[in-house]
């Protein structure tokens, strides 16, 4: 065995039969990412020769578990691409490296942007917060919509939350008023209008909710009056169109309640 | 004899990802009358001027009994808040009103008379019943869209549904008839 010290070099892999020396190939590989050597090239080279191989060695049912050999993954994850389709890939990826998972999900969004396997992807990464890594990166396409939809769709409420307040944008309220999800809809508008700078989100709702979205300014309302009484005039101002807002506020200023939405 | 109660009146949300953007929906009581409107203005606009425009519509029904001499008659309602809507737009940019588009309802103690512009369609109600088309294609009720040259006529209800829905025209996609499932939503009226 040709070695860079007492470790297997480059020269070695080419050397080596991949079918029938698999295992030597495994082992050589652990001790150079155990030691960490750069396996970028020796692996590309691997799969010039036989892709199947890499396949096995990097994401089979003996594959390493660690941070570096999930660095390793995604480096050479274009090549695993031609041995696998991607959505069950990632899926096998994430699970491999466990807390790195965010950054298989961040190629993953990176490579196939409008993937739908995605929100499935994302949901086994992210749990409840599923949709916040992949909306974000494609705030900017034009297909975020229809990405926010699939999100709402498959029960995504804080990411979508989340990915509303960070992007200022109309689209994840647009989304979750698809599947008519009144309580996160109030949820939604009390971040918003805690933002710094509060974007139209009552004109907003009236766009993707209808005309008179009373109910969920109301309860918006009662949010912020209980935890933020300081952005209920924001709140007021945005509302000025429905009076029944303002008549709820002079209750509550008055100690009444208000609609229990939530 | 007692005239049954005057129908609600709902226009059913546009193809798209913001489809109540410049819609409004308004009604407002006189002595014996009550007028009910939906519509949408100023949906060619962004969020902010669609929801202006629309709101500016519904302060114009709200301020109505105030401002025509016989707010008690649905005749004069009719034609006070076509005067309004005319005048509004004269203030209102040509391209935020190519999509002006409304279904009015005014009733008073001698009926129910309907009037509107740029409807595709319009269906009535009642429990029980499945909705029914108001009018035939060809009627004058379902005009083309945007602010007309001429105050439109009104067409009396020989029968008082429960809830008129309209089918606003739209600027670029054709019209989709009665929408499936549940009809209030479609027209954002969640129950």
């Amino acid at each position: 065995m040709s070695t860079s010290g007492e470790l297997p070099s480059d020269q070695w892999f080419s050397e080596v039969d991949p079918r029938t020396d698999i295992e030597a190939i495994r082992q050589a590989l652990a001790q150079r990412v155990q030691a960490g050597m750069d396996n970028e090239a020796a692996v590309r080279a691997l799969a010039g020769r036989d892709r199947v191989v890499v396949a096995e060695l990097i994401i089979g049912p003996r594959a390493l578990r660690s941070p570096a050999w999930t660095h390793l993954s995604l480096a050479v994850v274009d090549v695993l691409e031609r041995a696998l389709s991607p959505g069950p890939l990632y899926r096998r990826l994430a699970d491999l490296a466990e807390d790195r998972s965010v950054a298989v999900l961040e190629k993953a969004v990176e490579r196939h942007p409008d993937a739908g396997w995605l929100v499935p992807l994302s949901s086994r990464v992210e749990g409840p917060e599923m949709g916040k890594t992949h909306l974000l990166a494609v705030a900017g396409r034009a297909s975020f919509l229809e990405s926010c939809s699939a999100y709402a769709e498959a029960g995504a409420r804080r990411g979508l939350l989340r990915v509303a307040v960070q992007t200022r944008r109309i689209e994840p309220l647009a989304a979750l008023a698809q599947v008519a999800d009144e309580r996160a809809l109030v949820l939604a508008t009390v971040h918003l209008i805690r933002a710094e700078h509060p974007p139209p989100v009552a004109a907003w709702l009236a766009a993707v909710w209808g005309p008179d979205p009373t109910p969920i300014l109301v309860g918006a309302l009662a949010l912020l009056h209980a935890r933020v009484p300081g952005r209920v005039p924001i709140l007021l101002e945005q509302s000025a169109r429905w009076p029944r807002v303002a008549l709820a506020a002079r209750g509550l200023s008055a100690g009444g309640h208000s609609e229990p939405i939530l | 004899m007692k005239m049954p109660a005057p129908p609600s009146v709902f226009a059913f949300g546009d193809a798209g990802p913001l489809p109540f953007l410049g819609h409004f929906r308004a009604e407002v009581a006189g002595p014996g009358s009550l007028l009910r409107v939906a519509g949408r203005w100023g949906g060619v606009g962004n969020a902010m001027e669609a929801c202006a425009l629309a709101g500016g519509v519904e302060q114009a029904v709200r301020r109505l009994v105030r401002s025509v001499e016989r707010p008690d008659d649905r005749v004069m309602m009719l034609r006070g808040l076509w005067a309004e809507l005319m005048e509004m737009a004269k203030h209102t940019p040509a391209a935020m009103q190519a999509d002006f588009a409304v279904l009015i309802m005014a009733s008073d103690g001698r009926g129910v008379t309907v009037s509107g512009t740029g409807l595709a369609g319009c269906w009535s109600a009642t429990h029980g019943l499945p909705p029914q088309p108001v009018v035939p294609s060809a009627h004058p009720l379902l005009s083309g869209l945007g602010m007309p040259p001429r105050r439109p006529g009104g067409m009396t209800l020989n029968r008082v549904p429960n809830v008129l829905f309209a089918e606003l025209r739209h600027p670029m996609v054709p019209p989709r008839g009665l929408p499936a499932g549940d009809l209030f939503a479609a027209a954002g009226a969640r129950r």
